[in-house]
């Protein structure tokens, strides 16, 4: 066996080593790389001796935004409250609330022309003349024709009426009476009564019918007059009374 | 990116040597390392993990002329890329490198020739592999104690006393088995 050498051995690895360290040396250089440890040592060594870059939105800005903001806010509450308010009204009263449906009343202040009011005007004048000129007393009271077979009965009379009964032997009757058209009261029974309005002696006549007695009423001359009869009486001879309407002979 | 290796330094007489190996052979520690791990950063890691173990035994290289020195390095930073690649478990990572030369490369046999060296020493050396190759530089050449190359290398005590033995053994039967 042979022995080997403590400094032949150290010769020859070095040798060895030297060829391969050579041929490595030989090599193009390499760019020194920044490792991730190295950067990230890097890193922490400038984020503690650096100062931080400066953010544009800092905790303190926030807070001085937020509390502009609720002044700002604060400050037009009341602007902004009214017109809400009436934006919802508005919708409330436009889609939500339910109203009656109420047809619309005319107004009356002003006049409607209409063809018929001269007419109406006329009559008004004429009725304010009469009413104007309208007795408040009977001046001058009238008496009707009646038939032969009538009797007078009863003939009451006093300064704003007149009343004058006549009954036949069948015991039909005929009652006139005068009255002035102020001043006075004038009652109907209108139960099961029948009511018609005609013309009479070209008078508007006013034709009640009930238990058996006509009823007719008319102005004339100034005053209201009503003459019941009978239903035995034909009403051509009613007709015939109240066309023969007259003053009394004195 | 010096100063944290000299602040792993014991005794501070030993800064400027230390800056000096740093500068000398850094350029040449990362191509090494870049050789056998083909990552500039895997190499950067493997070279700072030299240097750490270089700042360690700084005491021991203040003795050694260029040529021990520039081995001592590249041995070193060729047993960090080692680590590196134990860490990483990578099964087809070159271990092998220094052993495996170019073509268009000198051999050992060739550089021998002008050279008066033990030369079949020196083929049985080349041909060793280099995981005892290592251990018997520290051991030989910078007289490092088995102690200091366990903790140089991240390995047991006793593996570096049975890799110089093996190392050893097969040295000679290298020899024996040319000499037969």
């Amino acid at each position: 066996m042979k022995k080997i050498n403590r400094k032949e051995l150290c010769e020859a690895l070095l040798f060895v080593e030297m060829i391969k360290v050579r041929r490595i040396e030989a090599m193009p250089d390499i760019p020194e790389p920044r490792s991730e440890k190295y950067l990230a040592a890097k890193e922490e060594l400038l984020s503690t001796e650096t100062e931080a870059p400066r953010r544009f939105l800092t905790p303190k800005k926030a807070i001085a935004v937020i509390l502009v903001a609720a002044l700002l806010l604060a400050a037009t509450a009341c602007a902004v409250i009214k017109p809400i308010r009436e934006f919802f009204v508005e919708v409330f009263d436009e889609y939500i609330r339910v109203e009656p449906i109420i047809p619309e009343i005319p107004d009356n202040s002003e006049e409607i022309e209409n063809p018929d009011a001269s007419e109406d005007d006329k009559d008004h004048e004429e009725n304010k003349d009469n009413a104007e000129t309208v007795p408040t007393t009977i001046e001058t009271a009238y008496t009707v024709t009646v038939p032969e077979e009538f009797m007078l009965i009863e003939d009451t009379r006093s300064d704003i009426t007149t009343s004058i009964l006549w009954m036949n032997p069948e015991g039909n009757m005929v009652l006139l009476q005068q009255t002035t058209l102020e001043g006075n009261e004038l009652r109907f029974d209108g139960s099961n009564a029948e009511y018609e309005e005609t013309t009479v002696d070209g008078e508007k006549t006013f034709k009640h019918y009930a238990n058996g007695l006509y009823t007719l009423l008319f102005v004339k001359h100034g005053y209201l007059f009503t003459l019941s009869c009978s239903d035995t009486i034909p009403w051509e001879t009613i007709e015939g009374m109240v066309t023969g309407l007259a003053p009394e002979k004195q | 990116m010096l100063f944290i290796f000299l602040a792993a330094i014991d005794d501070h007489r030993y800064d400027n040597k230390f800056e000096e190996i740093y500068y000398e052979y850094n350029a040449l520690a990362l191509k090494v390392a870049n050789s056998i791990l083909d990552d500039m950063y895997d190499a950067e890691d493997a070279v700072m993990d030299a240097f750490f173990g270089i700042a360690k035994n700084i005491k021991a290289l203040d003795a050694l002329d260029q040529c021990k020195l520039k081995v001592y390095v590249c041995v070193t930073v060729r047993n960090s890329c080692i680590n590196i690649i134990r860490k990483k478990r990578n099964s087809n990572a070159d271990l092998d490198f220094f052993e495996d030369a170019p073509s268009d490369e000198p051999s050992v046999e060739e550089a021998l020739i002008s050279k008066e060296y033990n030369q079949e020493l020196v083929i049985a050396v080349s041909k060793l592999p280099v995981i005892y190759r290592d251990v018997l530089i520290y051991k030989y050449c910078i007289n490092l104690s088995a102690k200091s190359i366990s903790e140089l290398l991240g390995i047991p005590f006793e593996t570096v006393r049975s890799r110089i033995r093996n190392g050893l053994k097969k040295l000679r039967k290298a020899l024996d088995k040319k000499e037969a």
